[in-house]
Parts: C-alpha cells; sequence; structure tokens
C-alpha cells in the first residue's frame, strides 16, 4: 500500500463527508419529496465514492499510471469536484433548501427577482427556484445513473457476444446495430414512449434502448482486436473456454474503453432527459426537473430571464461536468475511442 | 472508386431493409389490436375475425411483413388514423420543409465549425484558443430549446426584426411581392439555432484533426519552405483534415434530425419533427412509423453521401480493400 496523496485524502474526505450527511439529508427530507428512487441513488453515488477511493489505494502499474495521469488533468479534476458537488447538492437538497413545491413562503410573489427570502427568485407559481434546482438534479441523475448503467451492461453483453461469436453471427448483429443506429436517437426514444406506460421506469428504459448500440460497437472492437493478441493465444493453449476467455481476459481490458463511453453518454443523457422534458413526454410535473423547468419559464425569457436561466445552467454546469470527467478519463487511460459521443 | 460507391451503395440497401424490419415489429408492439380501431370494444368475435381477415392480419407473420414492406417501399405508408389522410401525404408535406431546415442548418454547422475550429487551432492553446473553447462547451452543454428561446427573446420580442415561429406570415401568398423575403425572415431564427447547436462539436471535432494535422512533419516543412502559417492551416492541414471532417458531417446528421424535432416545435415549424410530436399525441401508429422510416433513410442516405465525399477526397479511401472492420 502505497501513501496517500493529496487527491487521495480530498476524495476520502469527500466520501467521509457525504456518509456522513446522506442519513441526515433523508431524516430532514422524509416530509417532503424523497422517492425511492433518491435513496437508491443517492446510496449508489456513496458506493461510486468509496469504489473510486478504494481503486485509487489498491491501484498499481498501468492503473495507478492512469490515475496519476488523471489526477495531474486540472480540468478533469475540476470536472470531477463540480460532477460531485452537482450530485451531492441533489442529495441533500431537502438540508439546504426548502419544499420545492410550496407555493408563496414567504409571501406569495410570480417571478421574484434573487435576493430577499429567495436565493435565486421563483418561478412562475412563486415557488423557490434554489429548492426546485436542487431538487430537481435528483430526477435529472437518478434517470442518468438507471439509464446509462442498463444501456452500458447490455451494450458490454452483447458486445462480447458479437466480439467472441463467428463472423457470421457478428455481421448479422453488427448489422443490427448499424440499422439501430440509423434511426436519429431522440426520435427513437420518443417512438418507444409513445408505446408504452408514461413513468420514469419507462423512461429510463426508453433511454437506454436507444443508448446501448455505441457501447457494443466499443466492446466488440476490443474484444476482437484482443482475441488475436498474444495472451488471449496463450490463455487458449493452456485450456481456458471461450466465455472465461471474454469474461475474465478480454472485458477486463476494454474496461476503460467503456468507462468513458458511459461517463459521455450519462452527459448526453442529461441533455436528452431535458429535451424529453421540453417535449411533455420526460419527468412529470409537479416533481421538479431541470429541463421542465426551462420549459415552464420559457414564456418569461424577457421579463424573468432567472427562472429559466438557473435550471439551464444547472443541466449545462451537469454536463460539462460529465464531458470534461470522460475526456480526462479518455486521456488518462490513453484510450482513443472511436468518436461517437455527440449523441442526440 | 465506382466499385466502394457501388459497395456503399448496397449496405445502404441493407440498411434501409434492416430498419424496415425493425419498424414492422415496433409496430407489431403497438399496444392494442388493429381491429379495435374500427370496432366497439365488445364486438361479435365473428366480427373481429372478418375485419382481421380483410385486413390480411390472419396470414402468416412473414406474409404480412413482406406485403407491408413492399407497400412500405412503394410509398404507401396507409392512412392516418387522426387525420384521415393518406400518410404519404402529410409527409409529402413534411419533408421539404424538414429538409430545407436540416439542410441549411448543415450548411451553418459546417461553415461555423469549420471558422471556429480553424481559428482555435490557429491560435492553440492562446487566449483566443480558451475563449473559443468555453463558447463552444457552453453551448454543446446547453439545451437547444434554451438557446431557442433565448434568441427569441432577443430578435423576436425585444426588437422584432424576426417573427417568433411559423413558416410565413399567412394570407401572404406564393408569388406575391415579398413572399420570399417573407420565407426568409422565418427560417433565420429555426435554422440559427439548429445550425449553432450542431456547429458547437463540428468545432470541437475541426479543432482536434487540425492541430493534429499541424503537427505532422509535412506541416513544418511547409512553414521551412517560408508558407504562412494560414497557407499551412488551409492548404495542407486543412486538406489532410477534410475527410475525417466529412465522415462527420455524414455522422450529424441524426442529431440535425434529432434537433429539427425540438426546433420545429419550438418554432411552429409544421415540418417532420412537429408531425411527430403531433403523432404521438394522437396515437397515430401509422404517421410515427412512416416518419420513423424516413428518418432512418435520410441518416442512412446522409452517411452514403459522406462516404462518396471522403471517397473524392481521400484518395486513400478510393482503394477498394479498404473496408474498414465494423
Amino acid at each position: 500500500m502505497r501513501r496517500a496523496t493529496a487527491t487521495d485524502r480530498a476524495l476520502i474526505a469527500c466520501a467521509a463527508g457525504y456518509s456522513l450527511l446522506l442519513p441526515i439529508a433523508f431524516a430532514a427530507g422524509s416530509r417532503s419529496h424523497t422517492t425511492r428512487a433518491d435513496v437508491v441513488l443517492a446510496v449508489a453515488f456513496g458506493a461510486l465514492l468509496w469504489a473510486g477511493v478504494a481503486a485509487g489505494r489498491g491501484g498499481e502499474g498501468a492503473a495507478l499510471q492512469a490515475r496519476r495521469r488523471f489526477a495531474h488533468n486540472r480540468t478533469a479534476v475540476a470536472g470531477l469536484v463540480l460532477l460531485i458537488a452537482m450530485v451531492a447538492l441533489a442529495v441533500v437538497a431537502p438540508l439546504v433548501s426548502g419544499d420545492p413545491s410550496a407555493i408563496g413562503s414567504p409571501s406569495f410573489e410570480r417571478y421574484a427577482p434573487p435576493g430577499d427570502g429567495h436565493a435565486l427568485g421563483t418561478d412562475r407559481f412563486g415557488r423557490d427556484l434554489w429548492a426546485r434546482v436542487a431538487h430537481g438534479g435528483r430526477a435529472s441523475f437518478a434517470l442518468c445513473a438507471l439509464s446509462v448503467l442498463l444501456a452500458t451492461s447490455f451494450g458490454t453483453a452483447l458486445g462480447a457476444l458479437s466480439g467472441a461469436a463467428s463472423a457470421r453471427v457478428d455481421a448479422l448483429l453488427m448489422r443490427f446495430v448499424d440499422g439501430l443506429l440509423s434511426f436519429p436517437r431522440l426520435v427513437f426514444m420518443i417512438t418507444l414512449l409513445a408505446f408504452a406506460p408514461a413513468g420514469a421506469l419507462t423512461l429510463a428504459l426508453a433511454i437506454a434502448a436507444t443508448g446501448w448500440m455505441g457501447v457494443a460497437r466499443i466492446v466488440r472492437t476490443d474484444v476482437r482486436r484482443l482475441r488475436s493478441r498474444e495472451f488471449s493465444q496463450a490463455a487458449v493453449a493452456t485450456g481456458v473456454g471461450r466465455t472465461r476467455l471474454v469474461a475474465r481476459h478480454l472485458l477486463p481490458n476494454a474496461v476503460g474503453h467503456v468507462v468513458v463511453a458511459a461517463t459521455l453518454n450519462a452527459g448526453s443523457v442529461i441533455l436528452l432527459e431535458s429535451s424529453l422534458s421540453f417535449l411533455g413526454l420526460g419527468v412529470q410535473p409537479p416533481v421538479p426537473s431541470w429541463g421542465g423547468m426551462v420549459f415552464e419559464a420559457r414564456d418569461a425569457i424577457a421579463t424573468a430571464w432567472w427562472a429559466s436561466a438557473v435550471p439551464a445552467a444547472a443541466i449545462a454546469l451537469s454536463v460539462v461536468a460529465l464531458n470534461l470527467v470522460g475526456d480526462g478519463l479518455r486521456d488518462a487511460l490513453e484510450t482513443r475511442a472511436p468518436g461517437r459521443a455527440a449523441g442526440a | 472508386m465506382l466499385a466502394r460507391i457501388v459497395r456503399r451503395g448496397l449496405h445502404a440497401v441493407l440498411l434501409v431493409a434492416i430498419t424496415l424490419t425493425v419498424t414492422f415489429f415496433v409496430l407489431r408492439l403497438a399496444p392494442g389490436d388493429p381491429s379495435g380501431r374500427y370496432l366497439a370494444d365488445a364486438a361479435d368475435p365473428a366480427d373481429i375475425a372478418r375485419v382481421e381477415r380483410s385486413l390480411g392480419l390472419d396470414d402468416p407473420l412473414p406474409v404480412q411483413f413482406v406485403r407491408w414492406a413492399s407497400s412500405f417501399l412503394t410509398g404507401d405508408f396507409g392512412t392516418s388514423l387522426d387525420h384521415h389522410r393518406p400518410v404519404r401525404d402529410m409527409l409529402a408535406e413534411a419533408i421539404p420543409r424538414t429538409l430545407l431546415l436540416a439542410s441549411l442548418a448543415l450548411v451553418l454547422q459546417i461553415g461555423l465549425g469549420v471558422w471556429v475550429g480553424a481559428m482555435a487551432a490557429r491560435h492553440r492553446h492562446g487566449a483566443l484558443d480558451a475563449l473559443l473553447s468555453v463558447l463552444v462547451t457552453a453551448l454543446f452543454a446547453l439545451p437547444a430549446f434554451y438557446l431557442a428561446y433565448l434568441l427569441i427573446g432577443w430578435f423576436a420580442l425585444d426588437h422584432a426584426w424576426f417573427p417568433t415561429a411559423g413558416i410565413g406570415t399567412p394570407g401572404l401568398d406564393r408569388g406575391e411581392p415579398g413572399w420570399l423575403f417573407d420565407r426568409i425572415r422565418h427560417l433565420v431564427l429555426p435554422v440559427c439555432v439548429l445550425g449553432i447547436a450542431s456547429a458547437a462539436s463540428f468545432a470541437r471535432f475541426t479543432r482536434g484533426s487540425l492541430i493534429d494535422a499541424l503537427a505532422q512533419d509535412y506541416a513544418r516543412t511547409a512553414r521551412a519552405k517560408g508558407l504562412t502559417e494560414a497557407g499551412v492551416l488551409w492548404r495542407h492541414a486543412f486538406r489532410d483534415a477534410l475527410p475525417t471532417l466529412l465522415t462527420i458531417a455524414g455522422l450529424s446528421t441524426p442529431f440535425l434530425i434529432g434537433g429539427a424535432v425540438v426546433v420545429e416545435t419550438v418554432f411552429a415549424w409544421p415540418g417532420m419533427g412537429a408531425l411527430l410530436i403531433d403523432a404521438i399525441g394522437a396515437r397515430d401508429y401509422p404517421v410515427v412509423l412512416a416518419i420513423n422510416f424516413a428518418c432512418a433513410c435520410a441518416v442512412v442516405a446522409g452517411s452514403f453521401f459522406a462516404d462518396v465525399a471522403v471517397a473524392w477526397a481521400d484518395p486513400r479511401a478510393r482503394g477498394d480493400d479498404a473496408e474498414d472492420a465494423t
């Protein structure tokens, strides 16, 4: 075990502080708008933070080098800090802000400007924008986490299958992926939503169903490339079966590409969610969501610019943070993933 | 080169066939029995069987698929459940409008993206580069509809330079004086929103490929020969980056069409995107599926044309056995 660096200590402090705040936040938020999804998201994010700490401490060789490269990349670290701050704000929202649905406290005022009792002003129903933007992150990040998890696992599984299969099956699967990629993602997603009952789970499934193809192609290319390498042939020579070869020898070498793709995918999911909310197909009111907030304040953009600028800034900051982390991971892992990151 | 175009053309046809199959199965997934659209809920089973027979729903699935696909390919998309009009006529009105919007936006995307990317590459790691990269990152991360409302607020509400929405002033017919000017005024804001939103990522790619190209040996040789930095950038580096940029421009079709859905909704532009949103609201499945198919065809066509353009721009890609591995 090597000595802890400043970054390690900062990360440990983040994770510890977060874990301490978590139960308090939910105790405070139980009266307002905490759903089961919020709890799952918060616990998952805490686990991810501790996993980051563990990965940092146990790393050696190539992993350690990649970590060092990431830690020396100032913009990437800034992105990571921003991301942690945004998610943490969403999780501890009940602690740091009031009820996002409370109308007119302390006094009813539509589109009150920032200042005086409302740090960021109010929306068209006189609801506090700070509370709404803090709580709005919960829907965005929960959707993001669930859909990216689903898309990445399915994409990885299918990509590994295609990479390990015979050339004919591989060609068939990849043509299918190409065919699905021919549908513009937003159009495809809207169509799927039209055929399914409305709800948060449907939303996550539709986003995942239209987002796994890029990962599948990346994993498939990696598996195919690595299959012909010497370490893989050596494993086959020692009697390792095909399933075990892919799962234990090839996929671990593709993890870098998958993580980068998942991070960049998460950024596009935040934007897609806002587009869907704008079209009335996203998170349904009264649950606050950033896209929905921009949409609701659109007519007042000339008179009460803050009501749409605040949620738009939250969207932009999250997307920028995720993209910075993704780019930083890509540089740190020295991967040149095929550039299909700009999704919509 | 011809062989490459033919092979790519066959690939495109295959892709269209796959999208057609996907569309068919999505149609099968649609909730509700098709006969339910013609009969009351408590209909006699004999009536249901009769309707299903007349609609061809009792045939085996492959037979249904072939019949359905052949009518689709000949442009017979069925009748809209909501408007009771042939879907083909509705698409014939909507598609040209979306294509006009998307193609002008593509021109703006390429022009603006290349210009900004080249400026950033020329002043790489300098103050201008940093400023442009902040601007590009912000544009990339903002939802397109927020940008749209910002532009409407400034250019249409505060200054009334451009109309807030619509395709043309009602009552002003084709051929009347000022018709063309009116149309162009209505186009400016939607095209700007769509073009600027997609130019952001294009500028990032342009900057990246130009900086890679400028670091090559031939760029140094060109500088040593006494070429100006602008000359090196445009005559040598840009020429080298062109195939990559063309490929990326071809890949941006799905983004442009997806963005068109949002932009058309903001600006009440009566194109495919607005039609799609309408049809979704009314659960008008034939229209939804026809639009999906049309979008997929547009994307396939976009990447096909990009491929042909790459073959034209890149002598290395003309070889007949240069098939990429994907």
